[in-house]
Order: C-alpha cells, then structure tokens, then sequence
C-alpha cells in the first residue's frame, strides 16, 4: 500500500511538464535512432547519451529522458526487423521469424500494431512487478556487506559474460578487457597512476561515455562501412497499422504468458532480453501453434517475444535501481549514466532519493501510454527514415557522435580515445567477442574492486571472508554454475547422441 | 545475425591471432601491474590485485584460443578493410583537429570524408556536410547552451 502512494508520488513528477517533454522527445528520437539499420537500444543509448549530460538534467529528469530513449528505441527496433528483417539486437532477432513473414505476406501493418500493443501490455504490466517488487528486494539487499557485494557482482559479470558470447571464454575474455579499462587512471585508494603512461589527461580514467560511444557508436559504424547490408527492400506498409479485435483476442493469452516469462528472465542478472525473447517464443509455439502457423506470420509470434523483450527490459531495471549491479549492456550503460548524474543505485536508492525511483517507474507507464498512441497513427511517417540513404544518415549520426563527446569534457583526446576503442569494438565483434561485458566491465570494474579490497582490509587479509556468508556463497555457486553450466550441458548431450 | 557476404571462408586463424594479441597485452598489462606499488598498503591486494588478475585471463583466455581456435566467419577484404580504417582515422583526426581548425570545418570536413566512404558523391556529402555543420551548431550553440571551438574563424 505504501508503494502505491509512493507510486503515486511518482506520478506528479513524471507529469511535470519538463519530464513530460523528456519522456515524449527521449520516446521520438528513441524510436527513429533504434529504426537505424543495425542500431538497437544499447547504440541508440550510446549516441542520445552524451546529450543528456550536455543539458545537465537533475538525475530523476536525465534517467526519465534515458528511459524513454530506451523503450523508443526498442520500439524502432522492432519496426526495423518487422519491415525490413534487419533485427538490430539479438533480442529482435526472434521477432523477425513471424515479423517479417508477416510483412511479405501483406500483414506488416497488423504484425506492427500488434507489436506496439504487446510492448505497450509487456511493459505496463510489469512495472507492477517492479513497483512491488524493488522495496522488497531492497530491503533484503540492505544487509549486504563488501563480500556479498562482490560475490554479487562476479556473479553478473560471469553470467552475463557466458550468455552474450557464443563462447563462454570470449565473454570473460571481454569482461577482463572491460575491467581493465575501468582500472586507467590513479587508483582512488592509493594514488597510484595506472596504465596512464604518463599522460595526465588520463588520470581521472577514461570516461565511461568515450568507451560507450566507441564500442557501440563509432564500432558500429565502421562496420556498417565494411558489410553491404543485403538489399532489402522496404516494404510498404499494406493495410492500416491496426489490428481486429478478433486478433488481438486471440494474443492476449500470449501477450500475458509473454509478459511473465520476460519478466522474471529480466530481473536475473544476465540474461535479458535476448533469453526472454527466445523462452516465450517457444513457450508459446508448444502452447498454442496448433495449426502450425507460427513462422509464417502468425501475429502470435510477434506478440510473445515483443511483450518478453519489453518485461524483461523492465525487470532488469530492479537489480539495476536496487542492488545497483546491472545485468545487461543496456543497463550498465544506464548504470554510468547515473552515477555520472551523481546518483548511486542500490538499496539505499528508495530512501535516499525517492524521486527518482518513483519518478522513473511512473514516466515507463507515460512513455509506454505515448509510445502506443504516438506509434500507431506515425508509424507511416517514422519508416521515411529508413529510405534516407546511408551517406546521410550515417555522416550525420557520426557528426552527432563527435560532437557529443567532444561536449562531455570539452577534449579532442576524448574523440581520439573514442576512435580507439571504435576501431577496437569493430575488430572485437568481426572475432566474434561479445561487446556487452566489456561495458559492464568498465562500469562494475571499480565497484567491484572497492568491494573487493574493502572486505579484505575488514578481514584482515583473509580471503574466507568472501565466502563466509551464505548469501555470498549462493552467488558464488550460481557463478560456477554459469560458467560450467554451457560446457556440462554440451557434453551432456554429446554422450547422449553418442549412446 | 550479421550479414556474411563478401568476406573471407570461414577459418580458424582469426582465434589463433587473436589469442596471440591477447597473451601479448595481458603480458604487457601484467608486467606494468607489478610496477604498481604502495609505501604503506591500506589493504592487503593494493593497486596491482585486479590488474593482475585480468592479465591473467587475457593469457590463459589467449592461450585456449591459440591451442583450440574454432571457426569464424572470415574477414572482409582488403578495400573493404581499408574503407573502415579510413573511417576509424577520420574520427581520430576529428580530435586532432577539431581545437585548431575549429567545429565548423573539422565538422564539415569528417561528414563529407564519411559521405564519400559510404559511397555518397562528392556535392551530395559535400551539402550534407554543411547542412549538418549548421544544424548541429545551432543544437550545441544555442539550444544546449554548450559553446563550441570556433578555431580559425577567432
């Protein structure tokens, strides 16, 4: 009950007009960066985010303003993989199955509606989950001490690491090379310089926004230089963007089945988005493909992985705001926006600055409310983006980059790192190494070694204090498990096969 | 999920070059860890502790690679690889420039150099390049309040 006034609360400072506009104009811009060819949530974030910085926003009106590009860009993903079968994550990936089958089947209007009505279900209802859950969990959270904090944090960083790589050595591989990343600059309990090579432009580290926008912002387009994307082309949208009252009767079930497979999937540090899409597809294939239609543009299978991606974006906010420990890309770069806005995620979080709990959880359900009534009538409009031609829209996207990141600290060295670790981000993902640990690496890398060295300075030096509690131990269990867990099961089913 | 044409057969020395690289930098990153010292440690792992423990991964996570390289979609060929680095290198000079030159050029000059990688012609990035200097100057100048380099035009 105490939640719902809280909640309430909420309300009031997500309606302010100031955050209205954020929410609308972060929902907008969102959704036609994410249309991008290639560019999902994680890019999308990347490029918007140093605007957010340049305008200097109190916390809860930057994390607003963040949120909104979030779920648009999500949003504009969709529309991309639906019309043009180019899924910009791997979370679309699944959408695109029956997405664009519909399209060329002349369904692309309805598969687009029911998509927006699917993330609009997934997201709304879930952030019930959230507003009831995070106090919870944050109360549980409090007890947490620098043992179970590192535990905890290990543990995000290996799952996270075996999930987004084919393999599990490359993500750990990335996480390293995130942690070493974060390590630049003078250590804050010693002062001692490291990897700074002497430049004291280093010694404040690199800024989390320059790693961000290389990897994902300049990385991204330097591949976009080097791969010609198949011709694909642009579908008109046949028919209105609407759906029958018939057809969306028939994927409530999904969409609700949908919504809570996403959701306790995005709540686990790790899997995200990408695993929920893929759970509820194929839930919902065992459960209700009778005719098997799913496909070929069954609007069913639109509707399940789009309300499980948007759950789960939405779950994964709770281990975000509460324990301060990110499980995903996205939300470690959610993570170093807000700590840049000098707000520190974790249980503390609902006491100390309620506004931005409240305030966050509140604008989801606005932008979700306008990203439905602001997506259906412009869908027609926001697809003109996608015929502008690349030496447009990618110059242009790039000259926003720069200049973005050049504002942050006012330093040409920052684009010369940027460029650095574009060229590295490139070559990373052309090796096949997964991206997404790296920045959750840069972002937990000093979390993680303060929590480290601060239980060992408490203990003495005695490293048992890691594994003294059992909280601690149950991650680092889940830790193990997450790492061997991929490799036990290959083999597994590799003695099976031969039996 | 990435389109895979016009690049190389798929092979196995991506991962052993890789490897390669990494047990270099890990043991690069690992040699500069053991110069991290503290006159009077206030815990017990210090300065080097994590550095340490990442070059470690990157040398055993290297060396796996080396003795067990699976297969990876080749590599694009070499104009295609040329036309990325040229992209990596005009966003390195952007930095360089962009203090001395000022943002107007700098800016002009990045966007029409993308437009012409991304196969634009010439005039056509040429007013890209101008219209987006424009726009994106109004944005910083004006609206964010942020001011920008004028360089040249002081």
């Amino acid at each position: 009950m105490e939640s719902l006034a809280h909640f309430a609360e909420g309300f009031l400072i997500a309606l302010r007009p100031v955050n209205l506009f954020l929410v609308m104009g972060g929902a907008v811009l969102g959704t036609v960066v994410g249309m991008l060819p290639g560019i999902g949530p994680i890019n999308a974030i990347a490029v918007l985010l140093p605007l957010v910085f340049a305008v200097d926003l109190p916390a809860e009106s930057g994390l607003i303003l963040l949120a909104g590009i979030y779920y648009g860009s999500m949003y504009g993903n969709s529309i991309s993989t639906i019309l043009l079968n180019i899924p910009g994550t791997a979370s679309s990936v699944v959408t695109a199955v029956d997405g664009y089958a519909a399209t060329q089947r002349g369904k692309g209007g309805p598969a687009l509606a029911i998509s927006a009505i699917a993330s609009f279900a997934g997201g709304t209802i879930s952030i019930a989950g959230l507003v009831l859950l995070a106090p919870v969990l944050s109360s549980w959270a409090i007890r947490f001490g620098p043992a179970e904090y590192f535990s905890l944090m290990v543990f995000a960083l290996v799952v996270l690491s075996s999930l987004s790589g084919r393999t599990v050595l490359k993500g750990i591989v990335s996480a390293a090379i995130g942690l070493l990343i974060a390590s630049v600059g003078l250590d804050p309990n010693s002062a001692v310089p490291r990897f700074t090579f002497g430049q004291l432009r280093l010694f404040d580290g690199i800024d989390f926004v320059v790693v961000t926008l290389g990897l994902f912002a300049v990385g991204e387009v330097l591949r976009l230089l080097v791969v010609t994307e198949p011709d694909s082309e642009l579908q008109r949208i046949v028919g209105r963007v609407m759906v029958s009252a018939k057809e969306l009767a028939a994927s409530a079930g999904t969409i609700v089945r949908g919504t809570a497979t996403g959701f306790f999937t995005g709540v686990l540090p790790g899997a995200g988005g990408t695993i929920a899409t893929f759970l509820a597809y194929s839930l919902e294939q065992r459960i209700s493909d009778r005719e098997g239609t799913f496909g070929k543009g069954d609007l069913r299978g639109v509707a399940a992985p789009e309300s499980a991606n948007n759950a789960a974006s939405v779950g994964a906010m709770i281990p975000l705001l509460t324990l301060g420990v990110p499980g995903s890309g996205t939300t470690a770069v959610l993570l170093g926006a807000l700590l840049g806005m000098g707000v520190m995620p974790g249980p503390l979080l609902l006491d100390r600055n309620p506004e931005v709990f409240w305030g966050v959880a509140a604008s989801m359900v606005l932008g979700n409310i306008l990203l439905l009534t602001l997506n259906l009538p412009l869908v027609g409009i926001f697809v003109r983006v996608l015929s502008i031609p690349r030496w447009i829209l990618l110059p242009g996207v790039s000259a926003l980059t720069v200049v973005a990141v050049y504002a942050v600290n006012r330093s040409g060295f920052d684009v010369v790192l940027m460029a650095g670790f574009g060229v590295l981000g490139y070559v990373m993902v052309t090796a096949d190494f997964p991206l997404a640990p790296v920045i959750l690496g840069v972002v937990l890398g000093p979390l993680m070694e303060r929590s480290l060295r601060r239980s060992l300075a408490l203990s003495g030096g005695d490293w048992e204090i890691l594994f003294s509690s059992p909280i601690a131990l149950a991650f680092w269990a889940a830790a193990i498990v997450s790492v061997a867990g991929p490799g036990l099961v290959a083999m597994w089913t590799r003695r099976r096969g031969k039996a | 999920m990435y389109p895979t044409a016009g690049l190389t057969p798929q092979s196995s020395m991506t991962d052993r070059v890789a490897g390669l690289l990494l047990v270099a930098l890990g043991a690069a990153t690992g040699a500069e860890s053991l110069t991290f010292t503290v006159a009077f440690p206030t815990d017990p792992i210090g300065p080097r502790g994590l550095p340490l423990l990442c070059a470690s991964v990157l040398i055993g996570g290297g060396l796996v690679l080396i003795v067990q390289p699976s297969l990876i979609s080749g590599w694009p060929s070499r104009d295609r690889l040329l036309r990325a680095a040229s992209g990596g290198a005009v966003f390195a000079l952007y930095g360089v420039l962009i203090d001395s030159l000022g943002f107007a050029i700098t800016t002009s000059l990045s966007v029409v150099a993308l437009g012409i990688l991304f196969r634009g012609s010439f005039w056509n990035s040429l007013a890209v390049g101008v219209l987006m200097t424009a726009g994106l100057w109004y944005l910083f100048q004006y609206m964010l309040g942020i001011p920008l380099p004028v360089g040249l035009f002081r």
